[in-house]
């Protein structure tokens, strides 16, 4: 997976929770982050699909856990939206 | 198929009492004529306004759906045993006002939408029936569990209409608002009432029942609205908008039921506690 791609996600997370980037690693659950809730999360999806011009599933959406999660989705829609293109 | 739910009922003589007290409530009723339509201008709204008066439409219009649990899951029929009969003949003098309550804010919401210039009245019709034709499902195993979703449902819409009553610079959906906020206000009383008799009666045999609802907690539609927690995102932007925000509601419920807490009804209380904080 491209290290934009989670650097990206990171970077939307941590501005959404509020937290420097470095505080969100792209395995740790995003329901432990201080302050978490599942309004900032949602929002922080939001802004990574306006980010990347994609539109994710819903059952997609709310089976995320980590940065590395979202990343992975982001790569699958844009593989999917662009067969032949690498992303962002 | 008409099936009755499972898990203890309370009596139908606390029904009642329940029910009565409701009704009592809500003796001074309104509809739709009540209101200066001539008044209503969507121009005086924002763009995240008209799309929540748009939200809260499809949602309240989609009674039909809401109403048929109850309907389904206490049956008025020879199906039934005659104690369970009698049970939900009692419920049924809340569910059938209820329903007519709901029913009123779907049309007047309606209207609004007609009359302010919002939508035209066949374009309306036919994009209700989009999210209307689909099954409202929730499939409780216990009786307890169709007055603790509801409770949390009722409260969390009376919270966003008084929230987005705030924001509001249009005199007439401003009197909507109020209305229906006030309605939903007396309906939230008659489920935690409903509730806090069932803790009383059955204690730690109604907390798991409880702890399922709310673990498993999604506002009405929101399995069937294609991106609804995109839309409820952009309503968020418009008034504060948070079904959490109803469940420190359920726990005073909770601490009201109970006089010593035991271990299970602490453990609810915690779970509720942390769903208000990280559940999504």
């Amino acid at each position: 997976m491209s290290d934009d791609v989670i650097t990206t996600v990171t970077e939307i997370v941590a501005t959404e929770f509020g937290l420097p980037a470095a505080e969100v690693g792209a395995d740790v659950d995003l329901s432990s982050l201080e302050g978490a809730d599942s309004v900032k999360v949602l929002r922080a999806v939001a802004k990574i699909e306006r980010t990347y011009d994609i539109e994710l599933e819903d059952d997609q959406v709310f089976g995320l856990k980590t940065v590395r999660d979202a990343a992975t989705l982001v790569v699958a829609t844009l593989a999917e939206k662009e067969p032949s293109g690498g992303g962002r | 198929m008409h099936r009755q739910v499972g898990g203890p009922l309370l009596p139908a003589a606390e029904v009642d009492a329940a029910v009565g007290t409701f009704l009592r409530a809500g003796r001074t009723r309104w509809d739709e004529f009540d209101f200066d339509w001539s008044q209503a201008d969507v121009s005086r709204l924002t763009e995240g306004q008209r799309s929540a008066v748009e939200f809260i439409t499809i949602i309240e219009d989609h009674l039909p759906g809401y109403f048929a649990l109850y309907d389904e899951h206490f049956p008025l029929n020879e199906s039934v045993e005659r104690d369970v009969f009698v049970h939900n003949r009692e419920l049924y003098h809340f569910s059938i006002r209820w329903a007519q309550e709901e029913d009123t804010h779907a049309r007047v919401l309606y209207r609004y939408q007609v009359e302010s210039g919002l939508a035209d009245a066949e374009s309306l019709r036919q994009s209700l029936a989009v999210e209307g034709q689909k099954k409202f499902a929730v499939d409780y195993a216990d009786a307890v569990q169709f007055f603790t979703y509801p409770l949390v449902q009722e409260k969390a819409t009376q919270l966003y209409y008084q929230n987005l009553r705030q924001v509001i610079d249009e005199p007439v959906l401003a009197q909507i608002l109020n209305r229906l906020s006030r309605d939903e206000a007396r309906h939230f009383t008659f489920f935690a009432d409903m509730l806090q008799r069932y803790l009383i009666r059955y204690g730690d045999e109604v907390v798991e029942p409880v702890r399922a609802v709310i673990a498993d907690f999604r506002m009405p539609l929101a399995d069937t609205i294609r991106g609804y927690w995109r839309w409820a995102l952009k309503i968020a932007d418009t008034a504060r908008y948070d079904h959490t925000d109803a469940y420190d509601y359920l726990i005073k419920v909770l601490n009201r039921a109970v006089d010593a807490r035991s271990d299970k009804v602490t453990e609810l209380v915690s779970f509720i506690s942390a769903c208000r904080t990280i559940n999504a």
